[in-house]
């Protein structure tokens, strides 16, 4: 692959990419303005419930947060679950990907909040918290099992005749490894738990989706809260992929 | 003479041009209702998946009159006014309270039920009906309300230290004061009588929190429509038919 020279390109790069912006930005203005004509926008109404949004921005916020930890940890641990060599396990790990590949986010929510949450009495935080993360564990199960299965295994092999234990060869030569080729669609998967978050709505969790909506019925303006509420998560998502994005340039081997 | 006759022409082409929504629905021989998923005895669906309930009834008579088929579009309640903007339907029949905010979207008939808001509690959880001066000294009091509706505006106005859960459909809303996930739910008065009809565990306080008047709404401007829905409206009481119609579905209100 011919990479193009750095430089006299770089000025250029600039220059086109901010000449898009000021040419989606002209769209928008125009649709926006066009729009005004059939619907009046009523922005003030709106933003007198910023307290609202806030609250809102900050239960998503917290509950991406933590399904985010708890569905990494999820997701490594039933990857080696199904790298395991213990038939048992490898199963377990195999059933868990499959159940939870294959049912609606929606409906873990129903079924983690009405049936599970009746028995022990989860209040709808933790419900969305936990359907989320075995959720999302289960697709980052299978991104860090193709990191895992992405390391060469001559590197295995002659770390093995080195003399490393098991747990050395994980440790200091597979998962290193395995975690910097599964960062970018980690990151994804972290991004979509973020937009996915707003299903949990449906239990009527105060996340930022559900306030827009009570903004909405409200004011009765609910072009403008939805907008606020898109612009949000684009924010929040914008950053995590940028963070994302740094520490995969901090990580890389060289 | 001639002054006459560009005048009438004129008349004539605007008149082409800008054909009444009554006589679209008569020509598109159909008549496009919005609805949310139910609101029984008022509206909901049956075993069979036909819909059924008072406002239904009303409906058929008027599209009887019209000569037409009707049409359901069934959308979220808290998007019920956007769609009509929107135009996804001719009008709202769906026990929606005429109020002086919501009338700043649309333009309301005259109203054909009075009702009020009140209290569905759990016969387990409360042995006497609960008074709303009892209720709100009550510490973290769970209320459930259906999103956007003047129950869940009441609840926020007469208990302001509860904590309010807004679920998309009314059922959704009186399922948690079923299980006990909500202490109670604020409501309309029909809704509640029927539902504490219907399941012994629940159970209306019969308190009157409000009271409100419920009419059909149309799109802003569409004063022809509106004028012939009223006429409908004022015949269906003078006839006897709502009375006939409120016996039938068991509806106790005004």
């Amino acid at each position: 692959m011919c990479r193009r020279s750095e430089g006299g390109m770089k000025g250029f790069r600039i220059a086109r990419r901010l000449l898009t912006a000021a040419g989606i930005f002209a769209l928008a203005a125009v649709g926006y303005v066009l729009i005004g004509k059939v619907y009046p926008f009523n922005w003030g109404l709106v933003l007198r419930y910023y307290r609202l949004f806030l609250m809102g921005l900050f239960v998503t916020m917290k509950i991406s947060l933590i399904s985010i930890v708890i569905s990494f940890f999820l997701g490594l641990l039933f990857a080696l679950m199904r790298k395991s060599k213990i038939e048992f396990f490898e199963d377990i790990g195999g059933l868990y990907v499959w159940f939870f590949r294959n049912t609606p986010l929606l409906v873990v929510i129903l079924l983690t909040y009405y049936g599970v949450g009746t028995i022990v009495n989860l209040d709808r935080f933790w419900a969305s918290v936990i359907a989320l993360s075995l959720f999302e564990g289960a697709y980052i199960t299978e991104i860090i099992r193709s990191g895992i299965e992405a390391v060469p295994k001559g590197e295995i092999e002659a770390a093995k005749s080195l003399g490393f234990t098991n747990f050395q060869v994980f440790a200091s030569v597979v998962f290193p490894q395995s975690i910097r080729i599964a960062l970018p669609p980690l990151i994804g998967q972290f991004v979509s738990l973020i937009k996915d978050s707003s299903l949990a709505s449906i239990i009527a969790l105060g996340e930022l989706t559900m306030m827009a909506r009570q903004v909405g019925t409200r004011t009765l303006a609910s072009f403008e809260s939805y907008l606020i509420v898109a612009f949000l998560y684009i924010a929040i998502t914008t950053i995590i992929s940028t963070l994302g994005r740094y520490l995969e340039r901090r990580l890389a081997i060289p | 003479m001639r002054k006459v006759l560009v005048l009438s022409l004129i008349v004539l082409i605007f008149s082409l041009g800008f054909a009444g929504l009554l006589e679209e629905i008569q020509k598109r021989g159909v008549l496009r209702v919005g609805q949310d998923p139910g609101y029984m005895p008022l509206y909901g669906t049956n075993e069979k998946g036909e819909r059924i309930g008072f406002e239904v009834d009303l409906l058929k008579k008027m599209a009887e009159i019209l000569g037409v088929k009707i049409e359901y579009v069934i959308v979220n309640w808290d998007g019920i006014i956007p769609a009509l903007i929107s135009g996804k339907f001719d009008f709202i029949l769906a026990g929606m309270t005429i109020t002086p905010e919501r009338a700043l979207k649309v333009d309301f008939s005259i109203p054909y039920l009075t009702i009020g808001q009140t209290v569905l509690y759990n016969v387990r959880k409360y042995h006497s009906p609960p008074t709303s001066d009892e209720l709100k000294k009550m510490k973290n009091l769970k209320i459930a309300v259906q999103l956007g509706t003047t129950g869940e505006f009441a609840a926020r106005r007469l208990f302001p230290n509860a904590e309010i859960m807004t679920f998309e459909t009314m059922d959704q809303a009186a399922y948690q004061v079923a299980l006990g996930r909500a202490d109670i739910m604020v409501v309309d008065s029909i809704y509640a009588m029927y539902m504490a009809d219907k399941y012994e565990q629940l159970a209306s306080t019969g308190e009157l929190l409000t009271k409100e008047e419920l009419g059909i709404a149309v799109r802003k401007g569409e004063l022809e429509f509106l004028q012939w829905i009223n006429t409908f409206l004022r015949w269906a009481k003078v006839s006897g038919l709502i009375d006939e119609l409120k016996e039938k579905w068991n509806v106790q209100a005004e």
